[in-house]
């Protein structure tokens, strides 16, 4: 059984060097399309984190009329929560913005100015359900409506963009995905064919002397394995490599997952070894 | 051992085969001589079921064409070697590797093939020559390679299809010695040839084809 396993690899990796040309564009071939698709993945899951991190910090700033008295402000408070789609609602009074100014900015506009020259406002936070733009929207406009909201301040362009490049990536990495899939199927499948050819007397003297249809197969499903692993492992140091350059100049730039390193080896030897079933079906008449 | 009942052979409509009955029985040499195109390999192919007869049954120990199942067939030709008249050597793998190959390819653990394709390859003479290329040998030699690896397996049978055909006499003389001695150690051997085999003392059955049918 070992031995068998052991001529088994060995046969797989000699069919390698058999068709090395053709190994070679595979391997090249599936080691680009991976690690085009894990800079993809990692930008989606970039921009996901960073459109995440987005969502959570999310507010609008609803500015309202300086003269208003305590109990209009408790009553446009009340009126603002009542708006769809609206979690929380923070009074921020021009002391305590001068304070939040003087905590992030580190500078007093008092010394300056001599007067505090910051409106009272509102930050309004939006349930999770309203993150999207079309209905971010509709919040600004119902806090628009209310009597003594001077300004909502809400940065739905960036929103917007950063929405539209998530869905963008995300639709660019799933064709890639398929991409990736059928051209590596396809060159796996292909090479294999090669090999199978070459081999035409070697596998017809196996099957005049007993050899059994798996026996005879299961050197090429190797060999489309070992090529999908080529490929994937390749890819992952390429990516690896790129990373750390990046992180060399940006620390704090990328949040890699170590699933980044490990898909392109194992999905590349899953779909090495399925384009080395579909050559050996098509190829293999044992 | 080996039966052949009414087998008809079609290729397109067209009677490659027509009536054949033919029955080779354990120990015996047998061997069919006709011209080119008479049916003879034809006939080794239907015995080795590379081919199914479109009538008629083929008989070889307890297996028949018609009942075999796909999946029992390596297990059949483990049983019956077989040669050629090209030989059919795997060229880039030396003496005892185109041996050990068949062994290899039938499972035998690997602790038994050396000690027995050391052994088949003493039977036809070649220990010697046990590490050399078949690129490296003579056309007598390259069929006692073939030989031993149709051996390898201990078959009951050895279908020798051609064998001397591309030999020159010294050659043909050794290599019809050599299956003399095979068959006297009990091993059935079907030949198919298009010569007539010279006065050897051995016994010989012949069978003669012509067209694809049995002729006295």
């Amino acid at each position: 059984m070992i031995l068998n396993l052991q001529y088994i690899v060995k046969e797989g990796f000699s069919g390698l060097r058999r068709t090395r040309v053709a190994t070679f564009v595979t391997v090249s071939t599936v080691a680009i399309t991976f690690t085009l698709l894990g800079f993809f993945l990692l930008l989606t899951t970039n921009v996901g984190q960073f459109v995440g991190i987005f969502h959570e910090k999310m507010r609008l700033d609803v500015f309202i009329d300086n003269s208003l008295s305590d109990s209009s402000i408790s009553f446009l408070e009340k009126q603002l929560l009542q708006c769809p789609g609206v979690k929380a609602v923070d009074y921020i009074s021009p002391e305590k913005a001068m304070e939040q100014f003087k905590n992030e900015f580190g500078e007093d506009p008092l010394s300056i100015l001599g007067e505090n020259p910051l409106p009272a406002s509102f930050h309004v936070y939006l349930k999770d359900t309203y993150h999207s733009p079309q209905k971010a929207n509709s919040v600004v406009s119902c806090l628009e409506s209310k009597a003594g909201v001077d300004e909502v301040i809400y940065q739905g362009r960036l929103f917007h963009v950063l929405h539209q490049y998530r869905r963008g990536l995300f639709i660019g990495t799933l064709i890639l995905c398929i991409f990736v899939w059928i051209a590596t199927l396809f060159l796996v499948s292909n090479t294999l064919r090669l090999t199978i050819y070459a081999q035409k007397e070697k596998i017809a003297i196996m099957e005049l002397v007993g050899a059994t249809p798996s026996f005879i197969r299961r050197p090429y499903l190797i060999q489309g394995l070992l090529q999908g692993l080529m490929g994937g492992s390749i890819s992952t140091v390429l990516i690896w490599m790129v990373v750390s350059c990046i992180r060399m100049r940006f620390p704090t730039l990328l949040h890699v997952s170590f699933w980044i390193y490990l898909f392109p080896p194992i999905l590349g030897s899953i779909l090495g070894y399925l384009g080395s079933i579909v050559s050996v079906r098509r190829f293999l008449k044992t | 051992m080996i039966e052949l009942k009414d087998v008809w052979y079609h290729i397109d409509k067209y009677p490659i085969l027509s009536n054949i009955d033919l029955r080779v029985k354990a120990g015996e040499f047998v061997c069919l001589i006709g011209p080119s195109g008479a049916g003879k390999s034809t006939i080794l192919r239907l015995i080795h079921m590379e081919l199914k007869p479109t009538r008629g049954t083929v008989k070889v120990a307890d297996y028949r064409s018609r009942q075999i199942r796909p999946g029992q067939i390596p297990l059949f030709r483990r049983k019956v070697g077989v040669i050629f008249q090209d030989f059919k050597l795997l060229d880039d793998r030396d003496v005892y590797e185109n041996v050990a190959f068949a062994l290899w390819a039938t499972g035998v653990p690997g602790r038994k093939i050396k000690k027995r394709a050391f052994q088949v390859l003493a039977e036809v003479g070649l220990s010697h020559k046990r590490y050399a290329m078949p690129s490296e040998l003579s056309g007598g030699e390259q069929q006692r390679v073939a030989i031993a690896r149709a051996l390898s397996n201990e078959p009951f049978v050895l279908l020798a299809d051609e064998p001397t055909g591309n030999l020159d006499p010294e050659s043909t003389r050794d290599v019809m010695q050599l299956l003399f001695r095979i068959n006297r150690k009990g091993t059935a051997v079907l030949m198919a040839s298009h010569k007539e085999l010279p006065e050897s003392g051995h016994a010989i059955t012949i069978v003669r084809l012509n067209e694809g049918k049995v002729v006295p």
